[in-house]
């Protein structure tokens, strides 16, 4: 049983995004991210060799100077080679994995994106709360790949640097592992600092660089072009346009000063870390503590080092809270209820049965439908019309089951639409949208997506069928390929106009096998001969099916059999077209509204 | 700021000198300073460990090791702080591109032929060109610095080998030449490699958006095409996931063999100079500084150079884009204001006009006549695609190459300024602009000379009360000063219908003499259609006025029908006389009436 009770979910925390990311990356591929994690070891590894084979290097050197064997230095250079090479190599096949991994898994996470779309409640699109969530969560792909990388990173790379390196000081000098607290303290505390004096470090530029784009499109975007030279507002609107880009700059300004002028007190903190250690390193070689080799194996890693350490606890740990932040959102979208319920079957003579439906979009104030009481018979046609907000489309959704009622019942074929699984609702309906996507991809595609369950060899009648009840002309020029032609200029095809596109998506609704038909404003770009046209071709195609339309072109509803005016949410009369003029309600009101233009008794000035 | 008519990688440099000249000096002197470090910082070491050395056997007191340790800390000092010092730099110079070169661009896309803007190859060009103008000079900057840099610091390090070890800085040389022949061609093949496969990825893209996104719902929840559309994004996907692959593996073996070959050189010279210190020619602290003088160039080599080639190639690209857009054609008289003087208009003559939109080789117009005289009140009716929009489009001025004439009052309309042209006519299509403003400014630029006027508000009061939009300047927040769209955080939004409404208040407030209105009442239901229709009569007593509708009904309004039919003026008449005609006006009339009886 679905409801549409937006179940709050109590949130999932940052924690729990980055285990969940985790885990997902491990699920789905443990071998390869365990590949990555030790290729990512052995790049870290290969730095801290490098210091070794430094060390080794200048000791012999020094000997060497001293008198002692050539052997000694020369695998000494050998091995400072090999090290070096290492570094190369490993950090090559480091970064070829990561990337292989990172798309295999950024896939693997679309895919799921993309199924559970496919499951949760239509309705969710459709209320600002919700619809802020998905997109968020879309935004947040990205994000929990990263996040699941960068814990690995921190696991991998940094930690087992830091352990690697803190053996290889140890034994150098016991003393020396006082380096890598040097190396921390300056980054925790500009971090520290960051978050107590920049508690939130807002993006305040973003609203004047959306200002600023927002009369750059009024001056010269295509939407805004030839209006604005017609009026001549170029004047006008460049004035605009020049304060915000002063406002822009100022704000920029005043924002990186602050960002860099932190910038530069921890990298000045990082300075004095340095000077402690070359004095530290000085102390330890004036005690021969530690050989020249020492003191310039570790004086050369130093860099290495303290970027290492800026690295975790500046840029990695910030970026995996970031990243964890937003991929909280995915994993909070994947706790969304689905649609579910019981298989039912069809029983045509039944019909469709409207009982006491009351709808709420969820977080509205008002009720979309109230109290709506209707009984469409089978191989009725029916027309339901109403101003602009009235509920007209609301009612056609809840008819096809893509909504289900806030209170009462609808049921289809005898399955009521709460109760049952979806696909069985609608598996019995077609729809030709207002709002039709227009996919840029061919002719045939345009028309065969609204139905996957056509037997290959019926394709091919089908799609002719459907382009016969719909008027679409494959011969025509704006078809060059036919049915193979890509309907995109996107993706190398042709553009075709507002009219043959409407056309297209009536074959669309066509050809999909169906017993219920529902058409929401299927003519609004078609010229008036050929709207007539159609509906006469409509009329005799869908003869023995349910068909609603929903218009409001008055004249199309004479096809209808029965017609439903519904305003603000309730029926406000119902009957055939004659009863409805003679009853002198909503529906004489907009009868008359239009065909005093037509009349040709009055004349005009 | 004037725009140029060709670019080369210099003006990545010579723009933001122009927009701001101290500033880019000071990124120039900024970069020489950190270049140079490492060359100081390599004799430092040098100096250094040689003293320590001495110091160590007790030769040297500690105070001669003072001057190395602090010249290694202020050079070290001065690597750490680059960072920080550069974006200040970036900042200001990107913030002066801003405001000079982009507003440059933005000035010269205005003043463009319309005829571009209807043409989707250029009008990519001009989008790609205005995407982020100041950013690319500044990657483009960034490279030349790069490069600038590397050449630099390779000279440097250069030096310090060539005087000890002559021949090997030969080898380094004769290496270094292949090794940035593969960094240039890496570049720029990974470059056209990305463009290609950023359509690809547009395409897996669009696929993701249409399985996942909010316009598709409906579609994909009653047809349920996730069966169908799935395989086919993957299949997309995956072919980039792929491509991607190769060229990222491409890319890691040819850097890193070269990074590996140079590293191999390095061992060489170690090798080379073994003897030498052996026999004390060079001293242990220079060996160590030049091993590092080395390995440093190693990586500047194999690391920073392929990624400056790229930015270079990138910005080259960059370069043809901005110099093709720069030679459009344009006229400024296109951004002046309409003229301030009352405009006599008297006829508007079509003569014998015939017109093909540039690149279609279709024929729209051909050879139409007709003249509009003052006062009177036209409808233009016709099946989509007869030429109605485009005979609007010619006399806005919109386009210019036909044949045939126009004449305003006997006279060739191309002989009349942009200014006049503009005072002529006022246009309310069915894509009126939304403008980021407030409400009264979205209604008074329709007489944009006088939007700044003390009188201005009671107008656009009037205009309002005339269309019926009182109730919704009540409803705003602020009323007419409240800002219109979702440009400013506390802007309104306002329904599709209302917005009609302030395109059409837009229109009572201009003087011109021409109204023209196309399709205005398509969004609306039949008796907000009806309440238009009315209100227009009231409205346009005065005014020349152009109706276009498909909507026989309105014609009700006209004094003269024009039936364009295949780019001619078929048939033309008052209601009546056309009627009586029979011809095709009849033939659509009826069938549009019979629905009503």
């Amino acid at each position: 049983m679905r409801t549409f009770k937006s179940k709050t979910n109590k949130g999932v925390t940052a924690i729990e995004a980055i285990v969940n990311s985790v885990i997902f990356g491990f699920k789905n591929h443990p071998f390869l991210l365990s590949v990555c994690a030790f290729t990512s070891m052995m790049h870290s590894v290969s730095y801290v060799m490098i210091t070794l084979a430094n060390r080794n290097l200048f000791d012999s050197i020094s000997g060497l100077a001293n008198g002692n064997e050539i052997i000694t230095t020369i695998w000494a250079i050998i091995f400072m080679g090999a090290s070096y090479v290492g570094c190369q190599l490993t950090s090559a096949v480091d970064t070829v994995f990561f990337m292989y991994i990172h798309r295999k898994v950024l896939g693997r996470l679309y895919e799921k994106f993309h199924d559970k779309s496919s499951r949760i409640a239509a309705i969710d699109f459709d209320y600002p709360s919700r619809l802020d969530l998905i997109e968020k969560a879309k935004n947040g792909i990205s994000s929990t790949i990263d996040t699941s990388f960068s814990w690995l990173n921190i696991v991998s790379f940094f930690t087992s640097y830091f352990i690697a390196m803190s053996f290889v000081l140890h034994s150098i000098s016991p003393v020396l592992l006082i380096c890598i607290f040097i190396a921390f303290v300056p980054v925790i505390i500009s971090q520290w600092l960051r978050l107590k004096i920049f508690v939130k470090l807002e993006d305040e530029c973003a609203p004047i660089r959306r200002k600023m784009s927002h009369y750059e499109n009024a001056i010269c975007g295509k939407q805004y072009f030839k209006e604005t030279r017609a009026l001549g507002a170029f004047k006008f609107l460049n004035k605009l346009y020049i304060k915000t880009i002063q406002d822009l700059n100022e704000k920029q300004w005043s924002s990186e000063k602050k960002s860099n002028l932190l910038l530069l007190y921890s990298r000045l903190l990082t300075v004095i870390g340095y000077i402690a250690v070359i004095i530290l390193l000085v102390f330890l070689l004036s005690t021969k503590e530690i050989t020249i080799g020492g003191f310039a194996a570790v004086f050369s890693s130093l860099y290495v080092m303290f970027s290492m350490a800026e690295h975790f606890f500046g840029i990695e740990l910030s970026l995996l809270a970031q990243n964890a932040a937003k991929a909280k959102n995915l994993f909070e979208f994947f706790r969304l209820e689905e649609c579910i319920g019981n298989q039912g079957s069809y029983y045509n003579e039944l019909g469709i049965e409207l009982h006491n439906v009351y709808f709420t979009y969820p977080n509205a104030k008002k009720e979309a439908l109230r109290g709506i009481n209707l009984n469409i018979a089978p191989n009725e046609i029916v027309a339901i019309v109403g101003e602009n907000g009235a509920g007209k489309s609301t009612l056609a959704k809840l008819i096809m089951g893509i909504y289900t009622p806030s209170e009462g019942m609808i049921k289809v074929g005898g399955m009521e639409t709460k109760l049952t699984s979806p696909q069985y609702i609608y598996r019995h309906f077609s729809a030709v949208f207002q709002s039709f996507i227009r996919y840029q991809m061919t002719l045939s595609d345009n028309i065969i997506i609204s139905d996957n369950d056509i037997s290959q060899d019926s394709i091919d009648d089908n799609i002719m069928q459907a382009i016969k009840g719909a008027d679409v002309n494959i011969q025509s020029n704006s078809f060059p390929s036919g049915l193979n032609t890509i309907l995109s200029r996107e993706f190398d095809g042709v553009d075709i106009s507002g009219g043959e596109w409407q056309r297209v998506s009536i074959a669309r609704g066509l050809y999909r096998t169906h017993d219920i038909i529902i058409l929401d404003e299927p003519t609004a770009s078609i010229d008036p001969l050929e709207e007539f046209r159609l509906y006469e071709n409509f009329a005799h195609i869908s003869k023995n099916k349910i068909s609603i339309i929903v218009t409001h072109r008055l004249g199309a509803v004479k096809l209808a059999d029965r017609i439903i005016v519904l305003d603000n949410g309730q029926i406000e009369e119902f009957g055939t077209h004659n009863e409805l003029v003679n009853r002198g309600g909503l529906y004489s009101k907009m009868y008359n509204a239009q065909t005093k233009w037509y009349d040709t008794a009055k004349i005009s000035e | 700021m004037k725009l140029k008519n060709k670019y080369n990688i210099f003006d990545s440099v010579k723009v933001p000198y122009e927009c701001v000249p101290l500033w880019t000096l000071s990124r120039f002197l900024l970069l020489i300073i950190h270049r140079i470090e490492p060359i100081l910082q390599v004799l430092a070491t040098a100096t250094f460990i040689d003293r320590a050395l001495l110091f160590l056997v007790g030769e040297t007191p500690f105070s001669d090791l003072v001057f190395p340790i602090v010249a290694l800390a202020t050079l070290l000092a001065m690597n750490r702080i680059y960072d920080a010092i550069c974006s200040f730099l970036n900042c200001k110079i990107e913030n002066a591109m801003r405001i000079n070169f982009r507003a440059a661009i933005v000035e010269k896309r205005a003043a463009l032929l319309y005829t571009y803007v209807e043409d989707t190859k250029t009008w990519d060009l001009v989008s790609r060109v205005s995407g982020a103008p100041e950013q690319n000079f500044l990657q483009g900057m960034s490279a030349v610095i790069g490069i600038i840099g590397i050449i630099i610091v390779s000279i440097g390090l250069l030096s310090i080998l060539i005087a000890h070890v002559w021949w090997a800085a030969i080898i380094i040389l004769i290496v270094s030449v292949p090794m940035v022949r593969i960094a240039i061609k890496s570049g720029t093949a990974q470059y056209q490699v990305n463009i290609e496969l950023s359509k690809t990825t547009r395409k897996y893209e669009y696929f993701s958006s249409l399985l996942s996104g909010r316009e598709s719902v409906n579609e994909r929840t009653l047809f349920g095409f996730y069966n169908y559309l799935t395989p086919q994004w993957a299949k997309l996907y995956n072919d980039a996931r792929k491509k991607f692959m190769q060229v990222e593996i491409q890319w890691a073996k040819k850097s890193k063999i070269g990074g590996t070959i140079m590293s191999l050189f390095v061992v060489l010279i170690a090798f080379a100079i073994l003897q030498p210190v052996a026999t004390g020619v060079i001293t242990v602290g220079m060996y160590v500084a030049l091993i590092q003088a080395s390995t440093e160039m190693v990586q500047i080599m194999a690391g920073e150079l392929p990624g400056s080639i790229i930015q270079y190639t990138k910005f080259m690209e960059y370069c043809k884009d901005i110099s093709t857009f720069v030679n459009l054609n344009d006229n400024e008289e296109y951004l002046d204001l309409p003229d301030d003087t009352a405009m006599d208009f008297q006829t508007l003559e079509f003569r014998d006009v015939s017109f093909e939109y540039p690149g279609t080789g279709k024929m729209v117009l051909k050879g139409i006549d007709f003249t509009l005289t003052k006062g009177k009140h036209y409808s233009f009716v016709g099946i989509n695609g007869a030429g109605k929009t485009t005979i609007i489009k010619l006399i806005m001025g919109l386009y210019s190459d036909y044949n045939g004439q126009i004449l305003l009052n006997g006279e060739d309309i191309k002989l009349i300024n942009q200014r006049k042209r503009k005072a002529l006519v006022s246009a309310l299509f069915q894509d009126f602009a939304q403008y980021p403003l407030t409400f009264q400014e979205n209604v008074a630029i329709g007489d944009i000379i006088h939007i700044e006027d003390e009188h201005i508000e009671s107008r656009v009061l009037n205009a309002s009360k005339q269309i019926g939009l009182n109730q919704t300047i009540n409803d705003l927040p602020e009323g007419i000063s409240t800002p219109l769209g979702r440009f400013v955080h506390n802007g309104q939004d306002l329904s599709g219908g209302q917005w009609q409404r302030v395109a059409i208040a837009r229109t009572i407030l201009s003087p011109a003499p021409i109204h023209i209105l196309d399709e205005p009442t398509s969004a609306a239901d039949p008796i907000k259609e009806s309440e238009i229709y009315q209100e227009f009569q009231e409205i346009s007593r005065g005014w020349t006025t152009i109706f276009i509708s498909h909507r026989l009904g309105s014609t009700k309004l006209a004094d003269e029908i024009l039936l364009i039919n295949d780019g001619i003026v078929s048939e033309h008449g008052t209601h009546d006389e056309l009627m009586k005609l029979g011809g095709v006006y009849c033939e659509m009339y009826e069938s549009q009436r019979s629905w009503y009886q």
